[in-house]
């Protein structure tokens, strides 16, 4: 097991791999990967809208903010959609208009349900896309470079594990940014900013 | 994100850890130290303890907090309790080599090192509350803490909104008018990871009424200047409760308690008719009704009367 330290020291890795992508003081926060992968090509049921096929792909003029997580999550994924929620509201209202945010679950067994409900409590209007179809689930998340395991312990305990990262994407599907677990909201609303201004 | 600047250690001193328990007057660090009675369990306490408020089917969320070890002793933290849930644990987040992140329980609790600090926070440890009704989530959520050799800690968490926004409903209607300018809430992002030192969101632990170093506040700590009075009071726990109540946090139970504390003190001085000491004692047995009454309001504007005037008649923080 890592001790806490060991947490700390990836996470500041994190940071700093990060932080390395913006030595131009124009750059995002977020890590940017050239060239973008393409990760609209693999489309999930949009639980929010009737199973309707959801495209990973911002409309014109706007940011998909896209986020893979599970709603047993007592950490992690609210500290990130929670994050996100406070850099949201720091925009003005008019580039919060032009922000969606699409959740995949990992966890679909318990969070068909649930997940609207859930995603919609940090956003409102966010998208909550869901597939019993562990493939079509693995094909949509290895397009962002997302991993995760759910695992059923012996004790009868479910072992969730995942990469907890934000992504955004532009309108041609384009993975624009991927901010680490941790980015402030400051950074993650001037991210959003930048990468809206450069949308409009 | 901050990981972190401030582990250094806080400034605990043993005097206030003495204070915790007896409310008595504390003269000198050293005094304190060397009093017999220290060798009692340690007192441990935690600062800015907070949960989220959970999502709609959300079953399971976190405690956070930073917990201080003013004892000579590392104690550990080895289980939790909540009236809230039957189901509490003590979790890490841990991550992998693939920047994966995952919970793991911790069997064997975490360790608040002697004189120094363990912190709960977002995205590392934390107490898990597992099987809770994000519907009936309460406002401020009580969690007990349990070590290997020191006294049990009950923790009044408050319970933060989901945009990290806080006392929303104080704020808008200007209860706290008149108070210490406490402005930085309103920014306030609860889940942010640099876990600033808000002080007004000390909803400190019934057993906490001591040792915290307000000089985060920009407030000069008051040591060794008991000079005047009939009695000598520390300060400190009555600050506390002014925080508290500024901040909107009404523990009455643990408030009540510190309050009697300081009028049983007051009037084993004796205090003469007319005197400051017997108006502090008037405004502490109004402050007391205030909060048998859960009026949080008044509370609030006599904690700080109190406060106010207890500094006035000379006495300092411990």
């Amino acid at each position: 097991m890592i001790h806490l330290r060991g947490v700390a020291v990836v996470c500041l890795a994190l940071l700093a791999a990060c932080s390395g992508a913006d030595d131009t003081a124009d750059g995002p926060a977020g890590f940017v990967l050239d060239p973008a992968p393409i990760v609209d090509r693999v489309a999930l049921p949009d639980l929010s809208d009737g199973g309707t096929p959801f495209e990973f792909r911002a409309k014109t003029g706007q940011v998909l903010i896209v986020y893979f997580g599970y709603t047993h999550c007592p950490d992690v994924c609210p500290t990130t959609l929670s994050d996100l929620r406070i850099a949201l509201n720091r925009l003005e209202e008019s580039d919060t208009d032009r922000v969606e945010l699409a959740m995949v679950t990992i966890d679909p067994d318990r969070d068909i349900p649930l997940l609207t409900g859930y995603v919609q409590s940090f956003v409102p209007g966010a998208h909550a896309l869901g597939t019993d179809d562990a493939s079509l689930l693995a094909a949509a998340a290895s397009t962002f470079g997302a991993t995760y395991s759910v695992d059923v312990a012996p004790d009868g305990n479910i072992d969730v594990g995942h990469s907890a990262y934000l992504y955004a994407v532009g309108s041609t599907g384009e993975l624009l940014v991927t901010w680490p677990f941790g980015i402030p909201a400051d950074d993650l609303a001037t991210d959003i900013e930048l990468l809206l201004d450069q949308s409009a | 994100m901050n990981l972190r600047e401030h582990i250094s250690v806080r400034r605990t001193i043993a005097c206030g850890a003495l204070a915790a328990l007896s409310l008595t007057a504390c003269g000198s660090d050293e005094e304190a130290a060397s009093s017999p009675s220290t060798e009692a369990l340690p007192s441990l306490s935690i600062a800015d303890p907070w949960s989220r408020q959970p999502a709609d089917g959300q079953t399971s969320t976190a405690m956070y907090g930073t917990v201080s070890n003013p004892g000579s002793e590392d104690v550990t933290i080895v289980s939790a309790s909540s009236p809230v849930t039957e189901q509490v644990e003590l979790h890490e987040t841990i991550v992998g080599d693939d920047g994966a992140m995952q919970m793991v329980q911790r069997e064997e609790g975490f360790v608040v090192p002697a004189g120094g600090e363990f912190i709960f926070e977002p995205g590392g440890p934390h107490v898990m509350l597992i099987g809770i009704d994000p519907a009936t989530y309460p406002d401020t959520v009580e969690v007990t803490l349990n070590f290997d050799d020191a006294e049990p800690l009950t923790v009044t968490a408050e319970v933060r909104s989901i945009d990290g926004e806080m006392d929303h409903e104080d704020h808008d209607h200007g209860e706290h008018e008149g108070m210490d300018d406490h402005g930085d809430d309103e920014e306030m992002d609860a889940s942010e990871m640099d876990h600033e030192d808000h002080n007004m969101t000390d909803t400190t632990a019934v057993a906490d009424m001591d040792a915290h170093d307000h000089g985060d506040e920009g407030e000069e700590d008051a040591h060794d200047t008991h000079t005047e009075g009939s009695a000598e009071l520390d300060v400190t726990a009555l600050h506390e409760i002014d925080e508290q109540l500024a901040a909107g946090n009404l523990n009455v139970e643990a408030q009540r308690e510190v309050v009697a504390g300081y009028i049983e003190m007051i009037e084993a001085s004796h205090p003469e008719a007319g005197s400051s000491e017997e108006q502090l004692l008037a405004i502490l047995h109004d402050l007391d009704a205030a909060l048998a009454a859960e009026d949080r309001e008044n509370a609030a504007v006599l904690a700080t009367e109190a406060h106010d005037l207890a500094h006035d008649l000379g006495h300092g923080h411990g």
